[in-house]
């Protein structure tokens, strides 16, 4: 220890030579330091998706509305070639409030031609569209209740996959899955938006699978437990035109002890 | 302490400390947003924020818990300490900003009050890998909010040090819960080696640091000291001390500092009544003991900071008997007279 | 569980809510009122204290009733060794295990084989960077068009068209959705494909065979 050796106090404006290296080293340092750290940090992100949420552009689709349980219109694509696009409402909630607010005023809707206007979501071939406003939706009066999509059996079947809220996956976030986004996924799915499992076929394509109850119906709060986790899922199958649907029992859902999002990414 | 509180005490040297924070924070959300963009271009904005400033305030917490460990193995490095506060109030806004912008994204608009979801959207409470990581960093952030806002002079003098001291802390009650936030959160999903790697070298780094100095720091403390007959303790000879600076020596009641200057020799209490910075590594200017960590200063014949400031330490009575000093080890009252020893030439 | 997180969720509400407005009693008199000092201070000070009094109220509300709160000097250093300790003991084994599980290699994702060569013949095939498509001979004569779409194609409402003689669409071949391989049986030799957003009324490719 030196007797002239430097001594730094904050409130005066000089720095000894030697502190002043010391601190220059030590800035140069940290710089290295924020450019590898966000290098590792930035770099290392996992590939997104290339979804799509049309945020802030309203798209205006027309097809006859039904609800077999979910909300869905369907959609004339080509003569005769129809696509069923999922409706969803604002935020993490179902289309289901506007449609509340609509049927009071003593509308039926299933089987109506409605044209509504939204933001819309899509990825991989599936998709769905944004209400924001009930007054975005017009109905024509005329009903078509032979056009609406019919559902086939396809049997008893398993899958392997992640249960998602298809409003997030499939569009609104990225990640859309897996556990970083399991909180919102359930916040979604509490919140009205139909379940999906997301899983792939033998070989190896991706396939999309809408959640209901054993008897068909809407299914929410009971599958809160086993979303966003790898899982094993068996019911009956059912297709119906462009969407699969599988109507489960919750007991036969067997959560897998598996890396988050193995199954969508 | 100060006449009166200021906003922030400005000074040449603070206002640089934090003209260097801004543009080291803006420079890594620029390299990160750049980096993001060019390469992984199908991100949406909100993820893009909440890993910018996520990863952010991870790295200045780093940062800041590195400084204290080095400033006591180098004192070169006691400028970074100088101003850490306000180091620590920009970690705080930056976890903000990542907290903030996750609880929207991930539990508003929804049916039911976000921070209710952010406990119990996920139950999974019983298991490791599924444990609801978000609740790590809400609690994390709660903490970090109490010491960025208690961050101020007032706050350390009338929390009192300890109480404030202990508050900050918690600091590593947080890092911890930050460490099982990534580890349990991102890192399940974003797995990559070089994160993980990354993240566990930072995590070691911290912990080497900080027990190499422990170790020196109890070296330190372990001193025996030769009694004679008053109970008076043989401490040094007064040649070992470098003028205007000190030699510690630790009795049971603390650490005391035996300063030599201007001809005299004086002992107060090591600790500084600030932010109990070692006053006996300080050094003796225009007359006063000076306090390395923040500047505070003590006169050395009494313990007493300079008016108008009214800090007081204990002083100790100290003997010279053929160059060997001697110390009595029963401390006088704060802020009480001893009279200088003059050394004989 | 639900029980505990709602105590602590209410501790936490009374904790602010008492903070909140203590913090306001505080920045108008309670500061000045612990420490005169506060009183020749600007008044911009005062709001800067504001959080710091929502978060640690209960100290200076002792500190108000005249408690002391001990204000002799602090000497951490074993505190610091301590907690470092106890860190470096604890921490990484729970760090390890919560790791343990992971594959740390990028999955692969499986990307979807080309038209299976089972078939009698292969008559054409074509590929750009969206599609590879084959038109191949199956049994009796009969003839199929097998589509690979390579990757998540960023449209709504997909359709693919046979092209007419003027390379505009021509005829509805079917829709298509996911990445994967389609297989469609088609009655007439055809010249090339147009796959086509009907929402966005545009063509996304097209090519001859």
């Amino acid at each position: 220890m030196r007797e002239d050796k430097e001594f730094y106090v904050g409130y005066f404006d000089e720095m000894g030579p030697n502190t002043k290296r010391n601190i220059k080293g030590f800035i140069v340092l940290v710089v290295l330091i924020v450019v590898f750290c966000a290098m590792v940090f930035g770099l290392s992100q996992r590939p997104f998706a290339n979804s799509t949420f049309e945020f802030g552009s309203d798209t205006e689709i027309t097809g006859i509305y039904h609800e077999m349980p979910y909300p869905m219109l369907r959609v004339e694509v080509a003569e005769n070639e129809y696509k069923n696009i999922v409706l969803l409402g604002f935020g993490k909630s179902s289309i289901n409030p506007f449609l509340k607010k609509i049927r009071r005023k003593g509308t039926r809707l299933t089987g109506k031609i409605l044209t509504i206007k939204g933001n819309l979501i899509y990825y991989n071939g599936k998709t769905l569209i944004q209400l924001t406003d009930e007054e975005n939706v017009s109905i024509k009066n005329q009903l078509f209740v032979s056009e609406l999509p019919i559902k086939d059996e396809m049997g008893r079947v398993s899958f392997m996959g992640e249960i998602v809220d298809p409003k997030c996956y499939f569009g609104v976030m990225k990640p859309g899955y897996g556990k970083i986004h399991r909180s919102c996924a359930v916040r979604c799915i509490s919140g009205g938006i139909p379940p999906v499992l997301a899983t792939k076929d033998n070989e190896g394509n991706d396939r999309y699978v809408l959640l209901t109850d054993s008897s068909g119906n809407p299914i929410n709060e009971a599958i809160l437990n086993y979303i966003g986790k790898p899982a094993k899922v068996t019911g009956h199958l059912e297709r119906m035109e462009d969407w699969d649907f599988l109507r489960l029992n919750t007991g036969d859902i067997e959560v897998l002890d598996q890396e988050s999002g193995i199954y969508v990414q | 302490m100060g006449l009166d509180y200021q906003f922030v005490l400005w000074n040449r040297n603070k206002k640089r400390y934090d003209i260097i924070i801004v543009f080291g924070m803006l420079f890594y959300l620029f390299l990160f947003t750049g980096l993001t963009l060019i390469f992984k271009s199908q991100t949406t904005m909100e993820t893009l924020l909440i890993r910018a400033f996520g990863t952010l305030a991870l790295l200045m917490l780093h940062i800041i818990l590195a400084i204290g460990p080095l400033c006591r193995l180098n004192t070169a490095f006691l400028p970074l300490l100088y101003n850490r506060r306000h180091l620590g109030v920009s970690m705080f806004l930056a976890a903000l900003v990542h907290g903030g912008f996750s609880l929207f994204q991930f539990h508003a608009l929804g049916n039911t009050n976000p921070i209710y979801s952010l406990f119990t959207s996920n139950m999974d409470y019983g298991s490791l890998t599924n444990f609801p990581f978000q609740v790590m960093g809400f609690f994390a952030l709660l903490i970090l909010f109490a010491m960025a806002a208690t961050s101020h002079d007032f706050y350390l003098k009338n929390l009192s040090p300890k109480i404030w001291k202990g508050l900050h802390l918690m600091v590593y009650i947080a890092y911890v819960f930050i460490l099982f936030h990534v580890f349990l959160g991102a890192f399940q999903q974003e797995t990559s080696v070089l994160t993980v790697s990354f993240m566990g070298l930072g995590f070691l780094s911290l912990v080497t640091l900080h027990i190499i100095t422990g170790i020196r720091e109890a070296g330190k403390e372990k001193q025996e000291y030769e009694i004679n007959v008053d109970q008076w303790l043989k401490v040094c000879h007064v040649s070992d001390i470098k003028t205007n600076r000190a030699k510690i020596c630790t009795i049971d009641n603390g650490p005391v500092a035996i300063y030599k200057y201007d001809g005299k020799i004086s002992a107060i209490h090591n600790t500084c009544k600030h932010q109990g910075g070692p006053l006996g590594e300080g050094k003796v200017i225009d007359g006063c003991i000076t306090c390395p960590w923040h500047g505070y200063q003590y006169l050395p014949h009494n313990g007493q900071s300079p008016p108008p400031f009214t800090d007081k330490v204990q002083t100790y009575q100290l003997k010279l008997e053929k160059g060997i000093i001697y110390l009595n080890p029963r401390a006088l009252q704060e802020g009480t007279y001893v009279e200088p020893i003059q050394i004989e030439k | 569980m639900l029980v505990l997180i709602h105590i602590v969720l209410v501790i936490l509400a009374i904790y602010f809510c008492i903070g909140l407005c203590f913090g306001i009693y505080f920045v108008l008199a309670g500061a000045a009122k612990i420490d005169p000092l506060i009183k020749e201070s600007k008044f911009n000070v005062r709001f800067l204290l504001a959080p710091g009094s929502v978060a640690t109220w209960p100290v200076l509300m002792l500190r108000l009733l005249g408690k002391s709160t001990g204000a002799k000097g602090v000497n951490l250093i074993k505190t610091h060794r301590i907690i470092w300790l106890s860190i470096a003991i604890i921490v990484p084994g729970l760090l390890f295990l919560s790791i343990e599980n992971l594959s740390f290699q990028n999955i692969d994702v499986p990307t979807s084989d080309r038209p299976q060569s089972e078939y009698e013949k292969v008559l054409k095939s074509k590929e750009n960077r969206f599609l590879i498509a084959s038109i191949v001979h199956v049994q009796d004569n009969k003839m199929q068009l097998d589509v690979t779409v390579k990757k998540s194609l960023e449209y709504p409402t997909l359709t693919l068209y046979a092209i007419g003689e003027n390379g505009d669409r021509n005829k509805l071949i079917g829709q298509i959705g996911s990445k994967g391989t389609y297989r469609f049986t088609i009655e007439d030799n055809i010249n090339g494909i147009l796959l086509y957003d009907a929402l966005k009324k545009i063509t996304v490719t097209k090519f001859e065979f």
